[in-house]
């Protein structure tokens, strides 16, 4: 399903991603661990599409079509979703219109029938309950003022809504009290299916509690330098990263 | 034309069109008209280096200023293609309106009967039939006309309305269309507007400066306003303009609130070649209010420059400026924010706000806050910011499937909104939405992200 081949990118003269090898099958959940620095939200970046990331070698390939060739909301439409670590705020515009925006956009490429706005807001009602949103943060500015909490709720619902065939999740675990991550984390495992894979970036093991990858890798100095099952991240949260510096991929 | 020839030629042609001038056998009209011409004598046109006019001046209006419009009688009935039903209306369920088409005023059929207590006069009649009661409007009007094109238009206004508000009338709407059409071409249409709101009434007045067809030469179309807020009375007045980019737009509004009492003045500035909006509001009676809020969204090589000037006169009074532009193309938005503390004028609090978005390299902001404060009992605040579209918004929501062009439309529309979402009157503000929606590239379902 996701396809990355030595992938290797730049962000102005920083070369960040040193050949970056990963494959994603359907259905499945991978989680990426590493120190601060080590490339993980430039990877969860550059497979949504964001400008200033230069590709300089390697290569995406998403459903067996090369990735890199489309824009972000081409990338949207075919079923990337990428959940921030920092949620954008867009003051003025609303949760509903962005998400009703958003699905429509999606739907018309899907070739399907796009909705107005009632059809919509029985679709958002069930989606809500997924991440115990209640129906005012349909009527707020997206992100606009929302706790740290509600803002990741918020990129969960959206991913509710989108319903991608690969999440990335970058360090949405960050910043949330543990009400908040068990809230996250059981949204996650609602919308886990065969046809849905999802790929964690996370810094800390505890979001692998409540979310049991299939695969962990560890991401150091742009390359994944060791893979395991879920019990790798257990051996992370005991030993740090350093002993696995300077390793090659196991 | 050299300066000298366009004072010259104005000077002829009012002595060219002065019989025929309403009001033209009252010697009290004359009078006025003839100080207000002399006053245009000395003070001729403003030039390039005329500060308050220095981001108005803009193509060629200054140098070869437009004659004034031809003085015609008011047309009996609408052409079909000029009935306002023609207009993509939205109804603002107005108590009352009026219609000027180049200046000149159209009787519509079937006109609904005012509301006891609220009074529309042609200003055209007026001047001909009751020079008592256009007298003290003639007279503030000559001491308002500071500079040359206000005198100008008080010199050769030839309609215009007076608008009385009392408080038995309720709250009450009324709508001024002012259309713009090819026969206006060549000419500057001067018009004037007095609104009286008694003590205690409320009223909204929202006046609509559209055209109709697509209009190939330069126009102009010159309204001064005289606006007075009775003691607790509520004014809410709004001018939304998309006029056809030929015209050269001017406005001049200046107003007086009284104690408690409360005056909201809004533009929106979709079109023209260059949009003026110039207000002058004296807070005079203690606790007076005004928020002046607006958004002008330009591109290609319009100007719109906004100059405010508020006036503390009396204690606890309070004032607010709101104002964003949409800056596409080679624009210009300019905006000048005065506010004036008298001395003994304590307790004042005046707020100012000026942000601009550059959507084009091409395009400029000019933003001037000036503050003049005679207490020291005072609360001023100001900021104004120049700014690009928030690059990492625009892909957020690319990232969500939305395309770049709709994603940036969205976060434009959403800056202007922020200020048109706070409008006092429900049709004021949708119809304000709908019009920018109309301006904007991509017709975006405004009234939904409310």
């Amino acid at each position: 399903m996701l396809d990355i081949n030595d992938l290797q990118v730049c962000v102005g003269d920083r070369q960040i991603l040193r050949g970056l090898t990963l494959t994603i099958g359907e259905g499945e959940v991978h989680a990426i661990m590493g120190p601060n620095g080590s490339g993980k939200s430039t990877l969860a970046h550059v497979l949504a599409g964001r400008p200033g990331y230069e590709v300089t070698g390697g290569s995406i390939r998403f459903k067996g079509e090369d990735l890199l060739v489309l824009a972000p909301e081409e990338r949207a439409r075919q079923g990337v979703f990428l959940a921030f670590q920092y949620p954008v705020e867009v003051p003025g515009v609303n949760n509903t219109y962005m998400l009703k925006a958003a699905l429509n956009a999606v739907r018309k490429h899907r070739g399907e029938q796009e909705l107005d706005a009632m059809e919509f807001l029985q679709f958002v009602k069930k989606r809500l309950e997924i991440v115990q949103m209640n129906e005012s943060f349909l009527s707020r500015g997206v992100n606009e003022g929302f706790s740290g909490g509600e803002k990741k709720r918020n990129e969960i619902l959206q991913m509710a809504v989108l319903e991608p065939v690969l999440a990335v999740l970058d360090e949405t675990d960050s910043g949330l009290d543990i009400d908040a991550l068990r809230i996250v984390a059981d949204g996650v495992n609602q919308l886990r299916s065969a046809a849905r894979s999802f790929l964690l970036v996370t810094h800390y093991q505890r979001l692998l509690e409540y979310i049991v990858p299939d695969q962990v890798h560890v991401l150091a100095d742009g390359r994944i330098v060791k893979s395991g099952g879920p019990e790798l991240a257990l051996e992370l949260e005991m030993r740090g990263y350093d002993w696995l510096r300077g390793q090659d991929a196991a | 034309m050299s300066a000298s020839a366009v004072t010259e030629h104005f000077l002829a042609a009012f002595e060219r069109v002065a019989p025929l001038l309403p009001g033209a056998a009252a010697p009290a009209v004359l009078e006025a008209r003839r100080v207000a011409l002399a006053r245009f004598a000395r003070l001729g046109m403003p030039t390039a280096r005329t500060e308050a006019w220095r981001y108005s001046n803009h193509g060629n209006w200054l140098r070869q200023p437009l004659d004034p419009a031809p003085v015609v009688a008011t047309t009996a009935a609408l052409p079909g293609e000029l009935d306002p039903g023609n207009l993509a209306v939205t109804d603002l369920g107005a108590h009352a309106r009026i219609l000027f088409v180049d200046g000149r005023r159209v009787d519509e059929r079937g006109t609904r009967a005012l509301p006891p207590g609220l009074r529309l006069h042609p200003l055209s009649r007026l001047l001909e039939e009751d020079t008592e009661l256009a007298r003290p409007w003639l007279a503030t009007a000559v001491e308002a006309a500071n500079d040359g094109p206000a005198a100008l238009n008080l010199a050769f206004f030839s309609e215009g309305a007076l608008i009385e508000v009392e408080r038995e009338a309720g709250a009450v709407t009324i709508e001024i269309i002012f259309l713009s059409t090819d026969s206006g071409v060549g000419h500057t249409a001067h018009t004037h507007l007095c609104v009286e709101i008694a003590d205690g009434a409320h009223a909204t007045v929202v006046e609509r400066h559209v055209s109709l067809g697509s209009v190939e030469s330069a126009a102009g179309a010159d309204v001064s306003r005289q606006l007075r807020v009775g003691s607790r009375a509520r004014l809410s007045h709004a001018v939304l303009q998309d006029a056809h980019p030929r015209l050269y737009h001017l406005q001049r509004t200046s107003a007086r609130v009284g104690a408690d009492a409360e005056l909201s003045l809004w533009s929106l500035a979709l079109g023209g070649n260059l949009a003026r909006y110039e207000a002058t509001v004296d807070l005079s009676g203690r606790g007076a209010s005004v928020d002046l809020a607006g958004v002008y969204a330009l591109k290609g090589r319009q100007a719109a420059d906004h100059h405010l000037t508020v006036r503390h006169l009396a204690p606890d009074t309070r004032s607010q400026m709101r104002f964003r532009g949409l800056l596409d193309g080679h624009s210009r938005g300019a905006f000048t924010g005065c506010v004036q503390v008298a001395p003994g004028a304590d307790g004042a609090s005046a707020r100012q706000a000026n942000d601009n978005l550059l959507l084009s390299p091409h395009a400029e902001a000019v933003s001037r806050p000036e503050l003049g404060i005679e207490t020291d009992d005072v609360q001023c605040s100001h900021g104004s910011t120049v700014g690009q579209q928030d690059e990492s918004a625009v892909f957020y929501l690319r990232s969500r499937g939305i395309d770049e062009a709709t994603a940036r439309s969205l976060l434009s529309s959403a800056f202007a909104i922020a200020i048109l979402r706070t409008m006092p009157h429900d049709g004021a503000r949708a119809l304000a939405l709908a019009m920018l929606t109309l301006h904007l590239p991509q017709r975006l379902a405004l009234e939904e992200m409310l």
